[in-house]
């Protein structure tokens, strides 16, 4: 009885979710497989952590060969999530249809495992709308996407009344590294300056990224601030957040 | 009737500036800041000619920063924010006075849709209302998250800076975005550019064997190391290069950038 009542009052006093994930596939960009030194998973990865840390999350993943599915499927849980790896409209089994999904690193330049939504969403069952998913792939920004819902983000955008709590950016199409490594840095920068996330997301359509090399897309809430819910609100100049 | 437009806007501006808190810029020529000799278009300007009169009630310009911008270029900010806090207008200039970066927040995004030739129009009129230069040759136009993009890409000597140019982002109704204007340091072209063929065997030999070469070679003015390296340094210069592209064995496509000169590989992308 005592420890029911125990395990009851910690949930009922457990901290919202605070944890963010970033992964990065490395070796199938790297030397080996590919014939020239890569740096952009190495790059994007750190830009997407340090923006994540500064809003204020308590940031795990992994970069490289320790990308593994199983790493990736219990980091899925966390409340901001970035991945920069391969990305198409991979078969689902399970629901018999072209889904969308990411390839892992664990190691291997062709034929690393695939994380597809649907496990995703087993692992994420019961668990709030991620405030913040970047998925840094190709087709993964397509309608033919399920990642958006496996997170619990409707594939809508809202803005005004009625907007979710939640931010979900990825590509249409194929996407460069190139063009992503800017586009994301003014992201992160429009977020790290205050901006909401839709004014962010305009803002970084501004950088000079080429447009034929990328399409970005989103859903969710415009003006959704993905910071972490305990976080300190940087100090804006006398600005605040609205 | 631009120059009724443009006094209209002036009114507007000092009307806007008049009944804000003390911090708004009032819609000068005056230089921005006298000691450093930096002279650029007030943003009450800027603000009044992309802003309706009832979007300019209340709003306050906060005091300008100098800002080095994604290419190194260094910059004047100036930042309008609303009652509530909340930036509603960004405006970039290079230290020459020029215009760089217009960004506007919370630009609605429900719309009609545009088309191809009503963008361009579209785009056109916001250039010719902000006083900018009219880029040359026709732009390129794409959509993106319900926004349309009308880009203008750079050309020097014929040969595309990728990324460079004059960018106009509007929403579905034509409404404006934001305008930006890059413009990246070139380095000197080499003496002799090498022929296309051979920057193809060149490229041919540095993939894996079970890679596939496209059967041609693009020239770009490109970054030098922006995939291999850590990033390059503040302004610089991009470099004439041979773009090979490809498909490496599982699928996904590549390309490499070799110095138009000397074949020397300057880059690498790649496609997940």
């Amino acid at each position: 009885m005592f420890a029911t009542v125990l395990l009851a009052a910690a949930l009922t006093v457990s901290p919202p979710n605070e944890s963010a994930a970033v992964f990065a596939n490395r070796t199938a960009f790297a030397e080996a497989c590919t014939g020239a030194t890569n740096t952009f998973p190495d790059r994007l990865a750190r830009q997407a952590r340090t923006a994540l840390d500064a809003l204020g999350w308590e940031v795990g993943g992994a970069v490289g060969p320790t990308f593994t599915r199983r790493a990736m499927v219990s980091g899925a849980a966390s409340a901001a999530f970035y991945v920069h790896s391969h990305g198409a409209l991979y078969w689902d089994p399970k629901s018999g249809s072209r889904a969308g999904g990411f390839r892992a690193d664990a190691g291997l330049c062709l034929g690393a495992p695939i994380v597809l939504p649907s496990e995703i969403a087993a692992m994420r069952r019961g668990a709030p709308a991620a405030s913040l998913v970047y998925i840094s792939s190709c087709h993964n920004g397509e309608r033919a996407s399920r990642l958006p819902g496996a997170f619990g983000i409707p594939q809508r955008k809202v803005q005004g009344s009625g907007e979710p709590d939640s931010f979900y950016v990825s590509y249409a199409g194929t996407a460069w590294q190139g063009a992503a490594l800017r586009f994301e840095r003014a992201f992160w920068r429009g977020l790290l300056d205050g901006a909401t996330a839709g004014a962010a997301f305009d803002r970084a359509l501004l950088s000079a990224y080429n447009p034929a090399h990328l399409t970005p897309e989103w859903w969710g809430g415009y003006s959704h601030l993905p910071h972490a819910p305990s976080a300190t609100l940087p100090d804006l100049g006398g600005r605040r957040y609205v | 009737m631009y120059r009724v437009r443009w006094a209209l806007s002036l009114l507007v501006a000092v009307t806007a500036a008049c009944s804000s808190p003390g911090t708004a810029i009032a819609p000068s020529r005056a230089p921005l800041a006298d000691g450093a000799g930096i002279s650029v278009r007030p943003i009450a300007i800027v603000a009044a000619q992309i802003l309706s009169p009832l979007e300019l009630r209340g709003l306050v310009a906060k005091p300008f920063i100098v800002v080095r911008s994604e290419s190194g270029e260094q910059r004047i900010r100036q930042v309008m924010i609303s009652t509530n806090g909340s930036e509603v207008l960004r405006v970039e200039s290079a230290l020459d006075g020029s215009l760089r970066l217009i960004a506007k927040s919370g630009v609605a995004l429900e719309g009609g849709g545009l088309s191809e030739s009503a963008a361009i129009a579209r785009a056109l009129r916001h250039l010719v209302r902000l006083g900018l230069e009219m880029p040359g040759g026709g732009p390129e136009v794409r959509s993106a998250a319900g926004r349309t993009l009308v880009n203008w890409e750079r050309k020097v000597r014929g040969v595309p800076v990728p990324g460079d140019g004059t960018r106009v982002v509007l929403n579905e109704s034509g409404e404006l975005v934001g305008v930006a204007v890059e413009e990246s340091p070139l380095a000197a072209p080499p003496a002799r550019v090498t022929r296309a063929d051979t920057a193809l065997r060149a490229a041919a030999a540095l993939v894996p064997s079970s890679a596939l070469v496209d059967g041609k070679a693009e020239l770009a003015w490109v970054l030098p190391t922006e995939g291999a390296g850590e990033g390059s340094g503040q302004r610089t210069p991009r470099r004439l290069a041979w773009c090979v592209g490809g498909v490496l064995r599982d699928g996904a496509t590549f390309e490499l950038q070799l110095d138009a000169g000397n074949l020397a590989l300057l880059g690498w992308d790649g496609a997940p």
